[in-house]
């Protein structure tokens, strides 16, 4: 004997209400969904047939809980069906992305029911089928699971009406302003409509098209229907639309172009319709990645849902429909640099990292763009173009670190650095070496920059000797070279460089100053496997004349609280962290040479 | 580059960190994190240091800079022993668990050291008042991974047996961590049944289903149902193409390419993400890229082709300004790289598990897709 386990339809119910449905006001669109269903099925059968879904909100009677009717005039299930779809409820959340033929309509029928009971106690399904000779069925379910089946002696026309009655607690699902506007908000692209009854009076929700849909005398009247959906829908006003189309999914929408600019890392948000019915406000997976410069409406009737049918499964349906809008999103920048100047000006300044994105992935799009794209220098921001105009080379610094050590320098000798720090601008100006193999390009650091510098003549070197002696003794224990060169700008007295590693062993250094014995012996292995060119490096600029003085000093004393100071000053104009030993030697420096200032003094006194 | 006085040390910093958080992970973020611990660093306010420094574990662990989210973290947790009072030791105690996984997973840290963190992993969750479960998962991951899988198997069998608190990982990555385990004990079935919660997008976070739709690749490929492989193939990559700090998951997508015999796709999965080696500084996930790479060569030069067209960076060793490559130099290239890898972790971990993973890596050949016209086999 088999035997088999009760489902819990209350377990159901909690589990379906908080897992796959993202908010309770989701029983609207499930029932507009079921309702649609219907009539679909019955178009099958019966072409022609004009199918229509019908809510009513009865007049309230004082004393009973508010009620509501969902009644649509589709195929309507026979007795033998709603057990189909009460056995099907137990198995429903197994198997995503149920295959669309008739099973899984009554299958969906049931799972969209379920989501009524978060909202109300007793669901009442009246329902007639369109089968020949099929009698008027009455199911009553509860949230505790029971339920019952009567056929009910009532003449009605094939199709279903769903009433629920309002939950304590969800009164404002059932007010008649919430239910327009949930109904508008999911079903507004419906093709059949929705009529809505209320004490008030009656009217369709769904009377509108979507603007694809429309054929315009002119250009403006267009462009105008568009941007007034999407005033409507976002409540923006967007600088700009771009019509979308996609035969594979059979997608139609539209990408409003954004009058602001989004960070990379927000939120995209797009409505997503699937069969004109609304499935998502934040779907992902649909635009390419770069596309983060629209907000978009689309609709498709040829992708596959997910379980929740609230995104969709990435196949590669998914796939090739978004190469397919992202062609439309990139033809549409491509038309406008083409004619649009001031538009494209406008569309640069705002959405520069989103065009950035594509260029570093598209080739022919990157040829077309990268002469107008704004990168940041030391002489400010400006484009390639206006770039290439004044320097032949093309200079960059791969790192914030590295640019803020060249900034100065570099602009005293007039060579203009990119800072090439920000997302996209390394690959971008990688690429620009494979577009355009005439260019020349230097990767600028701290080091390359030293190498221009001048050096000192022979007998300038005779009389720095000493003093590079003792700047070497005194700053080995920090693992600094030092070197004397002749460079601008002349009020520098010192460059203080370093690579990635010697900053990432500055940090270590510094933290080992907080961390117990095991933690620092941890971070000494993590540094022996990790740095090889560790060494800073500081250059003193012979032409400064402080620096030209202290070079020719030869009290012992002096020299070495000189170095000391202008080292751990090098290190604070380079915005380095400063370790305690540092912190220490300024120190000390700071108040050796106070005090022998003011032994000069009290002893010249004397 | 900021401008500030010793007044707007705080205001700066917490600016920056609001704009680092609209950033995409990836080393501009990081950079802008490191610049704020820098400019909190020249303050006192401790308060301020430890938040900068929070942020910068988290924006250098999910871009792929782990050593400097290992740096940032010791420095908490001697400022937190300081003063427990001053900072929320939960979030310490759930980074903890990052800290042993990037700390295993660099070769020059001693199998010794591994050990201490986890016991003392251990003693501060415990002296927390939270349950070990994570904690047995972690021993069981750094068994794994130490080659003794006796002891990865007992752990991962008392840590299910303990309770599930605060601590423990998502119920997803839980789910990603029995799959993993079953592949692990070379149980493909079971392992794809207790995916199943994933893969049809039931349990979720972070990092999953990216994990896990690497992770069922072989086991799919090894049971012939390479249709669903390849949908997940494409589901997974998607999910991960952008993300740097994901190249563990990469590499399970490019040996997987391999083995479905899309060399073309292969090809260009290698190029764009050899890019990612040179960012991630973690070693395993490097090792676990050329190791992939190196059966995709190897594949490739099985099928008798010679020669392929790739774009690789000028700093690549055998960059060819031409974009032709020799396959068996290229194959003999990434086979180093993974064996210089491999060796100094087996050298650290006291045994030869790695070496002899990547020694048999061309016997995963075995599970080539078959398909018609695709091998003469």
């Amino acid at each position: 004997m088999d035997y088999r386990f009760q489902v819990n339809l209350g377990g159901i119910i909690d589990l379906l209400s908080h897992h796959i449905y993202s908010s309770p006001q989701v029983f609207i669109r499930e029932l507009l969904q079921n309702g649609v269903d219907a009539i679909t099925a019955r178009l099958h059968a019966e072409p022609g047939h004009l199918g229509e879904v019908h809510i009513e909100l009865p007049a309230q009677v004082v004393g009973q809980s508010p009620s509501l009717i969902f009644r649509d005039n589709g195929i309507g299930l026979t007795e033998e069906e709603i057990h189909l779809f009460l056995a099907t409820i137990g198995q429903t959340s197994k198997r995503g992305g149920l295959p669309d033929d008739r099973t899984d309509f009554i299958g969906q029928f049931g799972i969209g029911l379920l989501s009524c009971f978060v909202v109300s106690e007793e669901i009442v399904v009246v329902t007639r089928s369109a089968k020949r000779g099929s009698p008027t069925v009455e199911w009553r379910g509860h949230a505790d699971g029971t339920y019952t089946i009567n056929v009910i002696e009532r003449e009605m026309e094939p199709g279903t009406e769903v009433l629920l009655r309002c939950k304590d607690g969800s009164e404002e699902y059932f007010e008649p302003e919430t239910v327009r506007r949930l109904a508008h908000h999911y079903g507004s692209l419906l093709l059949h409509p929705i009529r809505m009854t209320t004490p008030e009076g009656s009217f369709q929700i769904n009377d509108e098209e979507p603007p694809w849909k429309g054929e315009y005398s002119t250009p403006a009247l267009e462009r105008e229907a568009y941007l007034e959906f999407g005033r409507q829908v976002f409540e923006t006003d967007f600088l700009d639309y771009i019509p979308l189309q996609s035969s594979i999914g059979d997608v139609r929408g539209v990408a409003f172009v954004l009058p602001y600019s989004m960070s990379l890392a927000a939120r995209r948000t797009h409505r997503v319709y699937l069969k004109n019915m609304l499935r998502s406000e934040d779907a992902e997976g649909l635009l390419p990645d770069w596309a983060f410069f629209v907000k978009c409406v689309v609709n498709a009737n040829d992708l596959r849902p997910t379980a929740s049918r609230e995104s969709f499964y990435e196949d590669e349906a998914l796939a090739a429909t978004r190469d397919s809008l992202g062609r439309s999103l990139r033809n549409y920048l491509l038309e406008i640099a083409e004619r649009e100047p001031k538009r494209l000006k406008k569309l640069i300044q705002l959405h520069y990292l989103s065009i950035k994105a594509l260029a570093a992935e598209d080739e022919e799009f990157f040829r077309i763009f990268i002469n107008w794209l704004p990168f940041e220098t030391n002489m400010g921001t400006m484009t390639l173009t206006e770039y290439r105009r004044e320097h032949e080379v093309i200079r960059y610094a791969r790192g914030l670190d590295q640019f803020r050590q060249v900034a100065r320098v570099a602009a005293s000798q007039s060579l203009c650095v990119i800072n090439a720090a920000y997302t996209y601008d390394v690959q971008l100006l990688l690429k620009l070496r494979e577009v355009f193999p005439e260019a020349r390009f230097q990767e600028v650091d701290g080091d390359t920059l030293s190498h221009s510098f001048e050096y000192l003549t022979l007998d300038e070197q005779d009389e720095i000797e000493r003093f590079l002696k003792y700047a070497e003794h005194t700053l080995r224990p920090f693992d600094c070279l030092v070197e004397v060169r002749k460079f601008s700008p002349e009020d520098l007295p010192a460059l203080y460089t370093a690579s990635e590693e010697a900053n990432f062993r500055r940090t270590i250094e510094k933290t080992k100053e907080v961390t117990d014995s095991f933690w620092s012996s941890v971070l000494d292995n993590l540094e022996d496997g990790t740095l090889e060119d560790a060494d800073g490096r500081l250059c003193f600029n012979y032409r400064n004349p402080v620096i030209n003085k202290v070079c020719r000093m030869s009290d012992e004393t002096l020299l070495r609280l000189s170095i000391q100071v202008l080292y751990v000053q090098a290190l604070l104009l380079g915005h380095r962290p400063i370790n305690a030993r540092e912190m220490k030697l300024l120190n000390d420096g700071l108040m050796g040479l106070v005090e022998w200032g003011a032994d000069l003094i009290v002893d010249g006194v004397q | 580059m900021r401008e500030y006085n010793e007044f707007e040390i705080d205001p700066t910093v917490r600016q920056m960190i609001a704009e680092s958080q609209r950033l995409p992970e990836g080393p501009e973020k990081v950079m802008m994190l490191e610049e704020a611990v820098r400019i909190a660093d020249t303050g006192n306010d401790v308060k301020l240091q430890y938040d900068a420094r929070e942020e910068l574990i988290e924006g250098a662990f999910w871009s792929g800079e782990t050593e400097k989210a290992l740096v940032a973290y010791t420095w908490c947790l001697a400022q937190f022993d300081k003063n427990p009072a001053l900072f929320m030791e939960w979030s310490l105690l759930w980074r903890y668990k990052w800290i042993v996984n990037i700390a295993f997973h660099f070769p020059q840290i001693p199998k010794e050291q591994i050990y201490e963190m986890l016991d003392e992993m251990e003693r501060r969750y415990r002296r927390a008042g939270y349950g070990l479960r994570v904690v047995y998962y972690y021993r069981h991951r750094i068994e794994k991974f130490f080659g003794n899988r006796d002891a990865a198997i007992e752990h991962f069998n008392y840590a299910q047996t303990l309770a599930r608190d605060t601590l423990s990982d998502c119920a997803a990555c839980e789910t990603d961590e029995r799959v993993s385990f079953q592949i692990y004990c070379e149980n493909d079935d079971l392992a794809l049944d207790l995916a199943e919660p994933i893969l049809l997008g039931r349990q979720r976070c972070r990092t999953v289903p990216q994990r896990t739709l690497g992770h069922v690749l072989l086991p799919l490929a090894r049971l012939g149902r390479w249709d669903e492989a390849w949908d997940y193939h494409l589901r997974g990559y998607s999910m991960i193409s952008g993300k740097p700090s994901l190249l563990e998951y990469l590499s399970d997508h490019l040996l997987f390419v391999g083995l479905y015999g899309d060399f073309e796709r292969g090809a260009r999965l290698l190029e764009k993400h050899f890019d990612w080696v040179k960012q991630i500084t973690d070693q395993y996930d490097r090792y676990l890229f050329y190791r992939a790479a190196l059966l995709f060569l190897d594949i490739l030069s099985d099928s008798g082709t010679a020669t392929i067209e790739l774009r690789m960076p000028e700093s690549f060793p055998l960059y060819e300004s031409g974009g032709v490559y020799e396959t068996a130099k290229l194959k003999a290239w990434f086979e180093a790289r993974a064996r210089e890898i491999a060796e100094k972790f087996d050298v650290r971990n006291g045994s030869d598990s790695m070496t002899k993973e990547l020694a048999e890596t061309p016997d995963l050949k075995r599970v080539r897709r078959r398909a018609a016209g695709l091998l003469n086999a």
